[in-house]
């Protein structure tokens, strides 16, 4: 019980600022404190550091513009490029045919190609994000960005009765949330997303010209997916003879728009922080 | 105007003078006040505090009975000790004629 108690409160240490976790070390050593004395005291200032950082807006932010709102577009948008991937490679490989959607082989290819980068660029971005606005809160903000990422879109078609979970108890399912097993696209959105991670924690910012090149790069990435997903509604609606109505543009828009938000507020705050410089007058 | 516990604190440190950090601010709120005193509460209090230009800290020298750690030592600047003094007048003031003031006064 000792040891755990212990290892517990050196794990929550951790959390600390390293200066202050020498200091409430060296505090706990000085006082005598028992193992779960120690426990409680530094899992109580780790809470009240924790609580302090939710005070600020950047969490929050992250928590509702990345978790809530990006996370869960990127989530529907590799599921179906998921989707599609394995729709031709089950018909390719057996058949040595491309999946008959209505495109043509060329069409489907660039649509692939283009989901699949704007997946990237959108990927990193918001990592990137996400790591400048949580630093010390990312243990809780990123883990919740990579389930909604890889388990959003799943568990609200299931929920809604698309996909129908046979006679498997549904507890047998949740160690499985937690692995990005939806298909080759999931994991390599979500690695996307960790190198993002790690840069944002890093650098806290980018410069002007790099996020004005990021943003170009996602106004292009973003038109491109627009224009070529209109292949796949056109080629839907003249297929079925009418009776599937292709999707209204602004439907077709709005995950694509939830996805690049990140990068036009990494514009923002670039030109935001070059103003502020040249008021200074330190350009 | 300072809270309680702030006002605790920085007369805690303000009595160790030089020798005023973390753990023994601590031990002497602990002693004075016979209720036990958190870390956490401690250092939170004690960067309001600094936040405020009540207090200073900084990293002091590691030593031997903290296993090698440094000590976050503590000084009460001139802002800190007018925001204390003006907080124990006002308690002396708003406590004249309080049954457990004359009683003291009484006992004494």
């Amino acid at each position: 019980m000792k040891r755990v108690s212990r290892w517990m409160a050196e794990w929550l240490l951790l959390a600390l600022e390293p200066a202050e976790r020498e200091v409430v070390r060296g505090d706990l050593a000085e006082s005598g404190e028992t193992a779960s004395q120690a426990l409680s005291e530094v899992a109580g200032l780790v809470l009240r550091r924790q609580t302090a950082m939710w005070t600020d807006w950047r969490p929050w932010a992250a928590l509702i513009g990345l978790v809530g709102i990006a996370a869960m577009a990127l989530s529907r948008l590799t599921f179906l490029l998921n989707v599609d991937i394995s729709e031709q490679f089950r018909t390719y490989w057996p058949y040595g045919e491309h999946s008959e959607n209505g495109l043509t082989l060329t069409q489907n290819v660039i649509s692939c190609c283009c989901r699949s980068l704007a997946l990237l660029t959108w990927a990193w971005t918001s990592g990137f994000v996400l790591g400048s606005l949580s630093k010390r809160t990312i243990w809780l903000t990123g883990t919740l960005f990579y389930l909604a990422l890889i388990d959003s879109f799943w568990v609200r078609l299931t929920l809604s009765g698309n996909i129908v979970i046979g006679h498997v108890p549904l507890i047998s399912i949740i160690p499985y949330l937690a692995l990005p097993l939806a298909g080759a696209a999931t994991i390599v959105v979500v690695l996307c997303a960790i190198w993002g991670i790690w840069q944002g924690i890093r650098s806290h910012t980018l410069a002007l010209q790099r996020a004005m090149l990021l943003m170009t790069a996602t106004v292009v990435l973003t038109s491109l997916v627009f224009w070529t997903d209109g292949w796949a509604e056109c080629a839907h609606e003249a297929w079925s003879e009418g009776l599937w109505r292709a999707l209204p543009w602004q439907t077709r828009l709005a995950p694509l728009i939830l996805a690049s938000w990140p990068a036009g507020y990494l514009l923002a705050s670039a030109m935001w922080r070059r103003r502020a410089r040249l008021n200074r007058g330190e350009d | 105007m300072l809270g309680e516990f702030e006002y605790l604190l920085i007369t805690a440190a303000a009595r160790l003078g030089e020798d005023a950090y973390g753990a023994a601010i601590r031990q002497e709120v602990e002693s004075a006040t016979k209720k036990s005193c958190s870390i956490g509460a401690l250092y939170t209090t004690l960067d309001r505090l600094e936040n405020k230009g009540f207090v200073k800290t900084w990293m002091g020298d590691p030593t031997p009975q903290r296993g090698g750690r440094p000590k976050r030592m503590v000084r009460v600047t001139a802002k800190g000790s007018e925001a204390a003094s003006a907080f124990y007048k006002a308690v002396v003031r708003v406590s004249r004629g309080v049954s457990w003031e004359t009683s003291r006064v009484a006992v004494r």
